[in-house]
C-alpha cells in the first residue's frame, strides 16, 4: 500500500490565538491510523502565525480526509490546506 | 565560486506497481543520497539498502529521504513521488506544491494501465509540461526492443491525446530493480541509443516563475487585525504585486490601493508567485471579501464565469453522471457546486478520439468535454491562458469523482 507524508497548514482564526494550546489540540485530533510527525510554526503577516502540520498516512482510500476533517474542527482553527503530499519510499 | 544550480520540482507518476519508489530510491542510492551499506556488490545491495529502510521505520530518515535532493550537472532535483490512490488527487491539484517536470512510469510486462491514463491526464492538468517516460522493468520482458518499441508506440498515442508531443520526448529503457540506464548506458540495452536517466533530467528547461501572466490571489483567508485593517491571505499564483497597485476582488468586485504586504512578517514591496503573503486593500472591508475570492490588477481582472466548458476524467464514480448533476468543484481556494449543463463528447482516453458525440452518461474512466454552470458566481480562468487558475477536482460524496481543466468560458460580464 506504501505511505504518504501530507504537509497539511493550518491558519489561525486570528494573531490572539494561543498557539501552544493550538498545537496540544492538534496532536490530539491526529486520528489513530494516522501519525503525527511534526508540527512546525510558519510566519505570515502582521502578527499571523500559521501550524505546518506533518502526519504520515496510508496511500489508500480515504487519503487524509480524516486528518483534514479533524484539524478543522479545532477551535483556533479558521482553515487548513494540504500544501504537499509524497509518497515515503 | 560555481553559480548555483537551478532547482527543479520532479514527480514520478504512473500506475502504483509499475516501480516507481524503487526507481526512487535507485536514483537516490546511485546519487550518494542514501549512504552505501558495507555489502559485497551488484544489485543486492540495492536491495539491502531498500529492505533496511523499510524495516527500520526511521522515521526522521524516510521522511527526509522524501524531501532529499539530489544534483545532475546542470541542475539540483527535489522528487515528488505521486500518491497511487485516487483519493489524493484533490491535493496535487489545489496543494502548493507545483512540479516542474513529470516522470511517467509504465512497466514493460504490464503496459498501459487505467492509473497511467489517469496521471498523464492528471499531469497535463496540473500545467506540467516536461515530461520523461521510463519504460521499466525490461529485465521482465528479457530486454526485448520490440516490447519496447510496442510500448512506445501505445504510450506515444496516449500522451498526443492531452497534447505532449512524443517526438520531443525522452523514453528510456530501464529496470529501476537491475539498475539499467540510471546514471550509465546499460549493458543489457545495446539496442537503445538515446541518454540515459539523468542525461535527460539535464535536458529539461528550467522552470519559469509566471510573472508575467495577469496577477492573481486566490483568497484563502480574510483577516480583522488591529492597527492594520482587513488583511486577506493567499497565495501569490500568477503576476506581481506592488505596493500601490490598484486590486480588485472577483466575484464581489470591491478593489482598492494595495497599502501594505507583508511575508514571513517582514514588509515587501512587491511579491510574486508562490509567495504566501497577507496584504491590506484601502476600503476593502472584512465582509466585502472571502476565502474563494480572486484579487487581480483592476486593469487585468479575474475572469467570472456565467457558463464554462471543461475537458474531464471520471476517477470514481459509484454511478452514472448525467445532465443535472451538481457536485461540488474544488478550484484554487473556491468552493462552489456547479451544474452540468451538456456532455459534449466522449473520448477514448488513450487515443484522444472522439467516441460519442452527446453521450447520454459518463462513468469511471471515461473522459468528456462538457458544458457546466456555476451555481453562484465563481473565478475561473481558461487553462491555456492562466493553467494556474484553470484546473479543478469535482468532490462528491467525500471522494474526488473527477478532475479538470476549464478549456473555455463565458463571462458573466
Amino acid at each position: 500500500m506504501g505511505e504518504v507524508v501530507a504537509t497539511i497548514k493550518l491558519m489561525p482564526k486570528s494573531p490572539e490565538i494561543d498557539i501552544n494550546k493550538t498545537k496540544e489540540k492538534v496532536e490530539r485530533s491526529i486520528p489513530d491510523d494516522a501519525e503525527l510527525y511534526k508540527i512546525e510554526e510558519e510566519p505570515i503577516a502582521f502578527g499571523l502565525v500559521a501550524l505546518k502540520v506533518m502526519v504520515i498516512v496510508g496511500d489508500a482510500e480515504g487519503g487524509t480526509e480524516k486528518v483534514e476533517e479533524n484539524l478543522s474542527n479545532i477551535e483556533e482553527v479558521s482553515n487548513i490546506e494540504v500544501v504537499d503530499i509524497r509518497r515515503l519510499i | 565560486m560555481a553559480k548555483e544550480k537551478e532547482h527543479m520540482n520532479l514527480a514520478f507518476i504512473g500506475h502504483v506497481d509499475h516501480g516507481k519508489s524503487t526507481l526512487v530510491g535507485h536514483l537516490l542510492l546511485q546519487s550518494g543520497i542514501i549512504a552505501e551499506q558495507q555489502l559485497a556488490k551488484g544489485e543486492d545491495k540495492f536491495r539491502f539498502v531498500m529492505d533496511k529502510l523499510q524495516e527500520e521505520r526511521e522515521r526522521g530518515v524516510t521522511i527526509d529521504l522524501a524531501h532529499a535532493r539530489f544534483d545532475t550537472p546542470k541542475y539540483e532535483f527535489t522528487i515528488v513521488d505521486c500518491p497511487g490512490h485516487r483519493d489524493f488527487v484533490k491535493n496535487m491539484i489545489t496543494g502548493a506544491s507545483q512540479a516542474d517536470a513529470a516522470v511517467l512510469v509504465v512497466a514493460a510486462d504490464d503496459g498501459v494501465m487505467p492509473q497511467t491514463k489517469e496521471h498523464v491526464f492528471l499531469a497535463r492538468t496540473l500545467g506540467i509540461g516536461q515530461l520523461i517516460i521510463s519504460i521499466n522493468k525490461l529485465d521482465l520482458v528479457k530486454y526485448d526492443e520490440e516490447k519496447f518499441n510496442q510500448l512506445k508506440e501505445d504510450v506515444s498515442a496516449l500522451i498526443k491525446t492531452v497534447g505532449y508531443d512524443p517526438s520531443k520526448i525522452d523514453f528510456i529503457p530501464m529496470s529501476a530493480f537491475v539498475g539499467d540506464n540510471i546514471t550509465k548506458a546499460s549493458e543489457n540495452t545495446p539496442w537503445y541509443k538515446g541518454p540515459v536517466f539523468t542525461q535527460s533530467l539535464d535536458k529539461l528547461s528550467a522552470p519559469e516563475k509566471p510573472t508575467d501572466l495577469p496577477l492573481r490571489v486566490p483568497v484563502q483567508d480574510v483577516y480583522s487585525i488591529t492597527g492594520v485593517g482587513t488583511v486577506p491571505v493567499g497565495r501569490v499564483e500568477t503576476g506581481i504585486m506592488k505596493r500601490g497597485d490598484e486590486v480588485i476582488f472577483e466575484p464581489p468586485g470591491v478593489g482598492g490601493e494595495v497599502k501594505s504586504i507583508e511575508m514571513h512578517h517582514e514588509m515587501l514591496e512587491m511579491a510574486e508567485p508562490g509567495d504566501n503573503i497577507g496584504f491590506n486593500v484601502r476600503g476593502v472591508g472584512k465582509n466585502d471579501i472571502r476565502r474563494g475570492d480572486v484579487a487581480g490588477h483592476t486593469d487585468t481582472p479575474p475572469t467570472v464565469a456565467k457558463e464554462f466548458t471543461a475537458q474531464i476524467v471520471v476517477l470514481q464514480h459509484p454511478g452514472a453522471i448525467t445532465v443535472g448533476y451538481t457536485p461540488v468543484f474544488h478550484c484554487h481556494t473556491a468552493q462552489v457546486a456547479c451544474t452540468f449543463m451538456e456532455l459534449q463528447k466522449k473520448m477514448d482516453p488513450a487515443t484522444g478520439e472522439v467516441k460519442e458525440e452527446n453521450p447520454d452518461f459518463l462513468k469511471t474512466g471515461d473522459a468528456a468535454v462538457v458544458k457546466l454552470k456555476p451555481t453562484k458566481p465563481m473565478v475561473i480562468e481558461r487553462i491555456k491562458d492562466i493553467p494556474h487558475m484553470g484546473r479543478f477536482a469535482i468532490r462528491d460524496m467525500a471522494q474526488t469523482v473527477a478532475a479538470g481543466m476549464c478549456i473555455d468560458l463565458v463571462p458573466a460580464k
